[in-house]
């Protein structure tokens, strides 16, 4: 099929964890059953001191949140016109809120990497719950 | 329209919405009923009720007909659907809206509900039920804000 302008789009965000595979999983069913296309955003940021970005040997979040977008991908059962991706810089929460303005539906893990058994819902999930503009989708 | 064929469902899915009548309960359900006819899922509406209670007794007043009240607002959220009726279910249930939900979200695929209620004060950004049911829900949680649609924000069925 060819996408257009009114194709619905799903945003979901992906840090890499196990979580937000799920989300990927979800959002797929989703485009699926939507015929929407699916939007891959993975967000970093440079660790900062003093305002300045951190430079370490071998650290290159940039090219890290470009690897797990590719790797979430890979492993899509979409046809390619119906997948997008977006590496972006910024706080996490911003940039999916601001990411999933113009799209339909934002879709996230309900945890990402904390690790934090007694944790039910991660620092993200419940900013994009409280900040986005279209309906969040919270997978878990 | 298309069968969600990616999943190994025996049963369609289940989805369950809050409905409380408020405008964004009213656009949880529109965004319900999309998902159900694009996923080919029952739809579930739930509307709770609660006594008013004093000193640890229930009490009655004259005009509070809790009851009766719950079943309007359901059922006239159930007359706003275009879904065929055996495709949907209207639960009116006595206990806390945030209990109930999280507990059918133990049997359901998807719990969709409005961002606030009747709550809209004060700048909250969310409110207290769907806010407890991202927290506890055992399903995937759809919270959805009342607000222009942007374009047909999951109409689209193949």
């Amino acid at each position: 099929m060819t996408t257009t302008e009114q194709t619905p789009v799903v945003v979901v965000g992906v840090d890499g964890s196990k979580e937000s595979l799920a989300a990927v999983a979800w959002a797929q069913r989703y485009a699926n059953a939507t015929g929407a296309v699916l939007r891959v955003v993975v967000a970093y940021l440079w660790p900062q001191a003093y305002g300045y970005p951190m430079m370490f040997e071998g650290f290159d979040p940039a090219s890290d949140a470009k690897g797990v977008a590719e790797q979430v991908v890979s492993g899509l059962a979409l046809p390619a016109d119906r997948i997008a991706t977006r590496v972006v810089e910024g706080p996490p929460g911003g940039v999916l809120v601001a990411d999933s303005a113009d799209a339909d539906v934002l879709v996230v893990g309900a945890r990402g990497h904390s690790g934090i058994d007694k944790l039910t819902l991660g620092s993200i999930s419940r900013y994009c719950v409280h900040h986005a503009t279209v309906p969040v989708v919270v997978v878990r | 329209m298309s069968e969600d064929t990616t999943t190994q469902h025996v049963r369609a899915p289940a989805v369950v919405v809050g409905v409380d009548g408020s405008t964004d309960s009213d656009a949880a359900l529109r965004w319900a009923q999309s998902y159900a006819q694009a996923a080919g899922a029952t739809l579930q509406l739930v509307t709770c009720w609660e006594s008013p209670m004093g000193f640890g007794t229930a009490y009655s007043m004259p005009d509070l007909h809790p009851v009766q009240s719950a079943h309007t607002v359901a059922d006239k959220a159930a007359a706003q659907l275009t879904l065929p009726p055996a495709q949907v279910g209207v639960i009116v249930k006595e206990g806390s809206a945030r209990e109930v939900l999280v507990e059918m979200s133990k049997n359901a695929d998807l719990l969709v509900v409005g961002s606030h209620g009747h709550s809209r004060v004060g700048g909250l950004l969310i409110g207290s039920v769907s806010s407890y049911c991202t927290h506890h829900a055992a399903s995937p949680v759809v919270v959805v804000r009342d607000g222009p649609a942007k374009r047909h924000a999951g109409n689209h069925v193949e």
